[in-house]
């Protein structure tokens, strides 16, 4: 799928992330949204669903693989890319099972998460 | 204090049985997950640490320093815990976090198959097929990651105390049983366990400050500590680094004396396409090990262009400052060489066992190995592995010609990597060996010792008035008889030492 129609939602409760995350990710052409409040990131993404999500595990109001089931009940063909300071291999596996398409630890360079969210274009359905 | 520490597998009731008995003791109860919070929140990349076992990914030198890091702030917090209380620590390999700890009861909590499966069905929504499979795979990744942090097989049961499995009792009731084992004699603290805990608590601060100085950050250090003094080694190639380690050491508190050398000795691996997997790798392994000492690599290039490059050993990452987790956007890693003949992997596997020197590459021939070759450096061994393989048959010839050019350059010994066993390691070969010297040494004993007075009066002939004939007959016979007795019993203790590890 072109990278110039990917939709990326970006989820994670430190505004640090967003705004690191936003300019890097769009450097792959995709059009990138950032969310601090997973509620809001949710009901969004129930109005306007995107590609791919790319969410923190370990928010306050919502965890991330909370999110993870939300947006798959939702949207089946959506990629979620799990990024989290305090991955273990349990939640990494939990995550997976769940259907997370792959999972990166903190801290990591954006062309980590680049080449993930590229290769998440090439698996999404046109 | 008391250390009670619990191994469990992935969704055991171990949680709810370590809860219930550090009730019962009074003890502080401290899962693996809150530590691991704990170092993460400390500045230690653990996350990173799970998810490249996860993704078996190779261990490279700043993960591997990571993983020293780790293990010394788990060790540095539950022995401080315990000074202060008894814990009941339970995690993952929790009865391997605190080596060479005495005292120590370590026990395994295992589930029922079965029960596991309907746990993590309930517990992470899952149908039954994805629960097994989370499960197995769960698994898999915790065995490579106790065989990669403690290079122990999480199953052995030799490593624990105890092996309680929730099929056949409940929490409630293991925990009633093993507060009457955690009263036995043996668990109990002794003054020198307690001396063990504080030279622990001592090490692994010494190791975290060096891990958190901006100039030793990146060095791989080794460390003992015993009643306040602290011994550090570090590899010959970060002299620079180690230079900072005096003043660090100086700070933290409870140092009285220390020694920080360099790595007892070097061993150089000389060749044009390496292994990681070869039999003799394990072997140069083996015996770095046994030696202490780092193994530098030198790699013979074929093409001709000379170069002094020498490049950095360790794949190493960019150590921007973490900011939110996110990195410094900065220019792509270097990739690694489509072909290096297999450097980059021996490198790791020597960086994971910690027993990485620097790795060069010589070019212009066996001519220019030979200058490249640090006269700097004091090598105790160098091994001639794989060279000359476009030479076909007359490959052997040119390695045999290569080691004895070699042996007369430099006075350490030089050998064929084919070699290393039977010089420096035990093995079937030297079983033989040893069996066949110890019983040709016993019947020299026993031929010596059952016929002295013949033995005696001929061999003193000579000096008591004997013919000429009789003086050079012993004269002959003990030029012959000693070298052969000297090389069988020589050869039973030269092969005992090697099988006690002790040369």
């Amino acid at each position: 799928m072109d990278m110039k129609n990917i939709k990326i939602m970006v989820i994670d409760d430190e505004s640090i992330v967003g705004k690191r995350l936003k300019p890097a990710l769009e450097k792959t052409g995709a059009q990138v949204e950032t969310f601090e409040d997973p509620e809001s990131a949710l009901a969004h993404f129930y109005e306007n669903p995107t590609d791919i999500v790319v969410t923190d595990i370990r928010m306050d109001k919502i965890d991330g693989i909370e999110i993870l089931d939300r947006v798959l009940a939702k949207s089946g063909q959506t990629k979620v890319i799990i990024i989290t300071g305090y991955a273990t291999v349990e939640i990494a596996r939990e995550a997976l099972s769940k259907g997370a398409f792959d999972f990166i630890a903190k801290p990591f360079k954006p062309s980590d998460l680049r080449v993930i969210i590229e290769r998440a274009a090439q698996d999404l359905t046109p | 204090m008391q250390i009670i520490c619990i191994s469990r597998g992935s969704y055991g009731f171990s949680s709810t049985l370590s809860e219930q008995l550090a009730e019962k003791l009074g003890y502080a109860c401290v899962s693996r997950e809150s530590l691991t919070d704990k170092a993460t929140d400390y500045g230690i990349p653990v996350g990173k640490i799970e998810i490249d076992i996860l993704k078996n990914k190779p261990i490279t030198e700043e993960r591997s320093i990571n993983i020293d890091l780790f293990k010394s702030f788990v060790t540095s917090e539950l022995c401080s815990m315990a000074q202060k209380k008894g814990v009941v620590y339970h995690g993952r390999a929790g009865h391997l976090v605190l080596p060479g700890l005495p005292n120590v009861l370590r026990v395994r909590a295992i589930d029922d198959p079965e029960n596991r499966i309907k746990t993590a069905m309930s517990k992470l929504n899952l149908d039954r097929k994805k629960a097994k499979q989370y499960i197995e795979q769960t698994d898999d990744d915790i065995r490579r990651w106790v065989r990669i942090l403690y290079k122990e097989d999480w199953e052995n049961p030799s490593l624990y105390d105890l092996t309680v499995n929730a099929y056949h009792m409940s929490a409630q009731s293991v925990s009633h049983f093993l507060l009457q084992v955690a009263k036995l004699p043996e668990f109990q603290p002794t003054p020198s366990s307690n001396q063990t805990i504080s030279d622990l608590i001592l090490a692994s601060k010494c190791r975290l400050a060096i891990g958190n100085h901006d100039q030793t950050r990146q060095a791989k250090v080794t460390l003992k500590a015993e009643k306040g003094h602290v011994s550090v080694s570090y590899l010959p190639r970060q002299a620079m680094e180690a230079k900072a380690i005096p003043q660090i050491l100086e700070s933290v508190p409870g140092v009285s004396s220390f020694v920080c050398t360099v790595a007892s000795t070097n061993i150089l691996l000389l060749g044009e396409t390496f292994d990681s997997k070869a039999e003799h790798m394990n072997h140069l392994i083996d015996i770095a090990e046994k030696w202490n000492a780092a193994v530098e690599i030198v790699q013979l290039s074929s093409d001709v262009q000379k170069e002094d490059e020498i490049q950095a050993s360790a794949p190493m990452d960019s150590t921007g400052e973490p900011d939110g987790g996110i990195l410094e956007e900065n220019e792509e890693a270097p990739k690694a060489l489509a072909s290096d003949q297999g450097l980059t992997e021996t490198m790791n596997r020597l960086i994971e066992v910690g027993r990485a020197g620097c790795s060069h590459t010589s070019h212009g021939g066996v001519g220019g190995l030979v200058k490249d070759i640090s006269k700097n450096v004091e090598y105790s061994l160098i091994v001639v592995g794989d060279m000359f393989s476009a030479k076909g048959v007359a490959k052997q010839r040119l390695k045999r010609d290569l080691v004895s050019m070699m042996t007369d350059k430099f006075s350490c010994p030089v050998l064929s990597a084919e070699d290393l066993k039977s010089r420096y390691l035990f093995g079937k070969k030297q079983m033989i060996g040893l069996v066949t010297s110890a019983f040709f040494s016993a019947m020299i004993y026993l031929v010596i010792f059952g016929f002295q007075k013949p033995i005696i009066k001929f061999v003193s002939a000579g000096q008591l008035g004997g013919t000429m004939s009789q003086k050079i007959a012993s004269a002959v016979v003990v030029a012959i008889c000693v070298p052969v007795i000297a090389l069988v019993i020589g050869g039973f203790y030269h092969n005992f030492l090697k099988m006690i590890r002790l040369e």
